[in-house]
């Protein structure tokens, strides 16, 4: 069970100066929040007049420029809404290897990223990848639910495998993702095509993706762990008589790792890596305001 | 160790060699059966499908190469393998052990800086170099082959000291090579004397280098360098003790000579001597005999070993005398001199038709003054007179003497003055010092010369005594007998001591320093050659005791100011010297074990690390 240990208020009060980096807003975010939307909606702020159509609010017709042009036209004015932050934790068997260490650092940054979205005034949820029915923490509205994250995190466990793509395909569904921002934090270590597959059922849904890909140094070099014989996939069990050379296994790593970047980028999706032995800071306050995931506020 | 060959054959080489195929099975097994959990293998799919399937059950680990690393060094410890050989210098280390060396400056002699030098020398040589040790005097070698151990040569340097006797540096360094049996690659001389000169047909590359350390700087001196008796034989004059003192500092200095017995200084003069000078100091002694101490004292004096002597005086016992000679007119002539003296004694023997391979002296020649004119007779004992016998062609001839006034002898012969005589044929070639030399015939010639040394006194006479026309010079006769019978006041070191008689069997001897050694006899003379220190020397048998007193008296050895070079450098081997190319093969032994120890100590730290890093 992960303690965020490394989560302090001084860290957290650096963290205010920064804000969640947000590039489109759509509709399909919750109402009454302060981002404005082409939408004709309810808010005081005038937008445009349109033709009058039958239906229309007859409350909204503009009877003085009725006088003037001798038509109906109805005033129309922009939505405000707010921001839904979807943060997602990877929390399957893959995460406790090589070191426990990488799920808590998950959970770490998974609580700063909500604590930055609190304190926007963002509307903040965490999930969790994990095998079997893990609901999801209800919406984080005030900043004062903070407190909860902690609780939160210290009641999940990681283990289990779960195919990511049906578990995303599952996830939109049942909890109406449309819209917003979808930050999910793993190691990444699954198969290209389900990374493709689970991360477009996002972007279908208008979701603004950021993808924080987190693993140990050994697993960059992989000589490290494997020292020859059987080695065994922790999700699945799979067992495979290994035995390269050291600069073999990297190279492997490092291509599969190159295609996730390569996706993100390709869709548009905010991607960083964050090595374990990476003090956790510099991931906040120079890697991720540089990849674009947040940026300060002034 | 050094003549091993390296070989695979031993047991436990084979042993461990064949444990390194067993290392590689062990590993494979133990790579097919260990399993390593990843969080994924999604990244190695790729690598899987193109892999082959022999790579796989390779094992990728360094311990693994460690271990066989040190499995393959303990293996190669066990056939014992050697270093590749390398060349070990040998050098002959001779050290000059002559009496010089004993001289004091700066409260130091210059056998401790001697001492200094060669092992500051040794020291330098390192393991590449191995020392033979030779002293000059005696010439023997502590150390029963050269070596390279440093403390087998202190024991050997400690064991060298110097003696009251000169030596020869050359002779010294030859013998050496002799023990070495082999030309040394290089000989260091450590001496308080100059480095010779080096000629132009030295510098030939085939020449082993020699290198002269030289210690020590001039120093003046003072010094005994002659001591005498003058003993009444025949005529009524005093016994007188003679001493020849010498300076050798570079400036005029007072020499006191003093005689005493048993403590009891009898006389005492003192002379200025010019520098370099030397001044003969004669000393009156009652006839009662016994022994006498010489002492020197001076100002500038840095050797102690050349400043005191003891002289032992018969006092007015008979001189025993023995003619010998085939020819009875001889023995006539001479017995007729001798019977002027009363206290000599005098026996003939008659040799009769004998041959001359089978003339022997009696058995108690040994202690007599022997005159004859058998060269074979004289040849036999220690202190002989020879008369040279003239043949039938020879003439009287008139001869003016010539006498070489730095010999004792020639204090008798100022008066003689032009005298007949009948030259022997051989006059010309006779050997020795020259005393007396004649003018015949417009042509100088030796009458009388003398042979010391080696402990033997001889006097040559070039003039028949029984020829018919021969004046007979009676005074030079009687003067070389006391200067012959001199020979038992006292002996110089390095002289043989010839005492008896004592009944055969073993005697033992006791030097001054103290050393007891004994030494065997069959005749009941003991002849004892090791006379290296000036003292006492003690004989003793069962109740039978006899002392001889040895002195140390050489004028080169004395001084200290301008020390002449004994050391010949030699530009070739000697045809029975060859080179040997000493090569000494170093054990790998003991370093395989300390890279054994560290290459298992790197695995050690390598798994401890790889244990701690290993996620729990």
């Amino acid at each position: 069970m992960p303690t965020l240990d490394a989560v302090q208020p001084a860290l957290l009060r650096r963290l205010e100066a920064f804000r969640l980096t947000v590039r489109n807003i759509h509709w399909s975010n919750r109402l009454g929040g302060r981002f404005v939307i082409k939408r004709r909606g309810s808010s005081i702020e005038f937008a445009d007049y349109m033709p009058y159509t039958p239906g229309d609010d007859i409350r909204a017709i503009d009877w003085n420029l009725y006088a003037r042009l001798d038509r109906l036209y109805v005033r129309t004015y922009h939505e405000e809404v707010e921001l839904a932050v979807e943060i997602i934790i990877d929390a399957t068997e893959s995460m406790r290897l090589p070191s426990p260490k990488k799920f808590a650092r998950a959970c770490e940054l998974a609580a700063c990223m909500t604590h930055l979205s609190l304190a926007a005034g963002h509307h903040a949820r965490i999930g969790w990848i994990a095998p079997g029915a893990m609901a999801p923490s209800p919406w984080l509205v005030r900043r004062g639910e903070f407190g909860r994250v902690e609780k939160m995190m210290a009641a999940v466990k990681a283990g289990g495998s779960v195919a990511f793509d049906q578990w995303m395909t599952r996830a939109v569904a049942t909890r109406r993702m449309r819209g917003g921002q979808a930050i999910v934090l793993s190691d990444w270590m699954i198969r290209p095509a389900e990374l493709f597959a689970g991360l477009n059922q996002l972007i279908r849904r208008r979701v603004e993706v950021k993808v924080i890909q987190i693993i140990s140094p050994e697993e960059l070099d992989p000589a490290r762990l494997v020292q020859g014989g059987v080695v065994v996939d922790s999700e699945t069990g799979a067992t495979h008589e290994l035995g390269y050379r050291p600069e073999e296994l990297r190279d492997a790593v490092r291509e599969h790792n190159e295609s996730v970047a390569r996706f993100c980028k390709r869709n548009g999706m905010a991607f960083v890596q964050h090595r374990l032995n990476e003090p956790l800071d510099e991931l906040l306050f120079r890697s991720l305001p540089a990849h674009g995931f947040i940026e300060p506020l002034h | 160790m050094g003549a091993m060959p390296m070989t695979f054959l031993a047991p436990m080489a084979g042993a461990w060699l064949a444990s390194l195929p067993v290392l590689v099975w062990l590993w494979r097994l133990a790579s097919s059966s260990k399993r390593t959990t990843l969080p994924s293998l999604v990244p190695f799919e790729r690598l899987v499908r193109r892999a082959a399937h022999r790579r796989t059950r390779m094992p990728i680990n360094l311990l693994f190469w460690l271990q066989a690393a040190a499995l393959a060094l303990l293996a190669l410890a066990m056939t014992q393998p050697l270093w590749p050989a390398h060349r070990v210098r040998t050098v002959l280390l001779v050290l000059d052990t002559s009496a010089s060396m004993q001289a004091k400056s700066d409260g130091r002699t210059m056998w401790d800086e001697a001492k200094k030098l060669a092992w500051r020398r040794i020291a330098a040589g390192g393991r590449r170099e191995r020392f033979a040790l030779v002293g000059s005097v005696p010439v023997a070698s502590p150390l029963a082959e050269p070596t390279a151990d440093r403390a087998q040569l202190r024991a050997a340097l400690d064991s060298l000291a110097p003696v009251d006797r000169s030596g020869n540096l050359a002779l010294a360094a030859r013998i050496g090579r002799g023990l070495l049996r082999a030309r040394p690659d290089a000989t260091v001389v450590v001496t308080d004397e100059p480095a010779p000169e080096r000629a132009a047909s030295d510098r030939a590359p085939q020449s082993a280098p020699v290198e002269v350390l030289s210690v020590g700087k001039p120093l003046p001196n003072a010094a005994i360098v002659g001591v005498d008796t003058r003993e009444p034989l025949c005529a009524a004059s005093e016994s007188q003790i003679a001493v020849t003192v010498q300076n050798f500092a570079d400036q005029p200095q007072n020499v006191a000579v003093s005689i005493s017995q048993q403590g009891r200084v009898l006389s005492r003069q003192t002379r200025l001597l010019a520098p370099g000078a030397s001044e003969p100091l004669r000393f009156d002694v009652p006839q009662a005999g016994g022994e006498y101490d010489v002492q020197l004292v001076a100002g500038h004096n840095t050797l102690a070993a050349d400043d005191h002597a003891t002289v032992v005086m018969r006092g007015r016992a008979a001189l025993p005398v023995m003619v010998a000679s085939d020819s009875q007119r001889f023995i006539d002539t001479v017995g007729r001199w001798l019977d002027a003296c009363a206290n000599i004694t005098w026996q003939p023997q008659h040799l009769g038709d004998a041959s001359a391979s089978s003339m022997r002296l009696d058995g108690d020649s040994a202690q007599r003054v022997v005159v004859t004119d058998r060269p074979d007779l004289a040849e036999q004992a220690p202190v002989a007179m020879l008369f040279a016998r003239a043949g039938s062609a020879d003439r009287p001839t008139a001869v003016q003497w010539l006498v070489e006034t730095a010999h004792p002898v020639s204090e008798y012969l100022e008066s003689l003055d032009v005298v007949p005589t009948l030259l022997a044929r051989d006059a010309a070639d006779a050997g020795g010092e020259p005393m007396v030399w004649g003018l015949i015939r417009g042509q100088r010639l030796p009458l009388v010369t003398s042979v010391t040394g080696r402990g033997r006194r001889m006097v040559r006479l070039a003039f028949d005594p029984a020829g018919p026309e021969s004046v007979a010079p009676v005074l030079v006769f009687l003067n070389s007998l006391r200067w012959l019978s001199g020979l038992q006041a006292s002996a110089t070191t390095g002289e043989p001591l010839i005492v008896g008689p004592f009944a055969a069997g073993a005697v033992r001897v006791r030097a001054p320093d103290g050393r007891t050694s004994t030494v065997n006899t069959e005749s009941g003379w003991v002849r004892y050659e090791a006379t290296d220190r000036a003292g006492r020397y003690e004989f003793s048998q069962g109740s039978v005791r006899v002392e001889r007193v040895v002195n140390f008296v050489d004028p080169v050895e004395s001084n200290l100011l301008a020390r002449p070079s004994t050391l010949k450098l030699e530009s070739a081997p000697a045809a029975h010297e060859t080179v040997e190319a000493t090569r000494e093969q170093q054990p790998m032994m003991r370093w395989l074990l300390r890279l054994i120890a560290i290459v298992l100590l790197a695995e050690w730290l390598l798994y401890a690390t790889r244990l701690a890093r290993r996620p729990a």
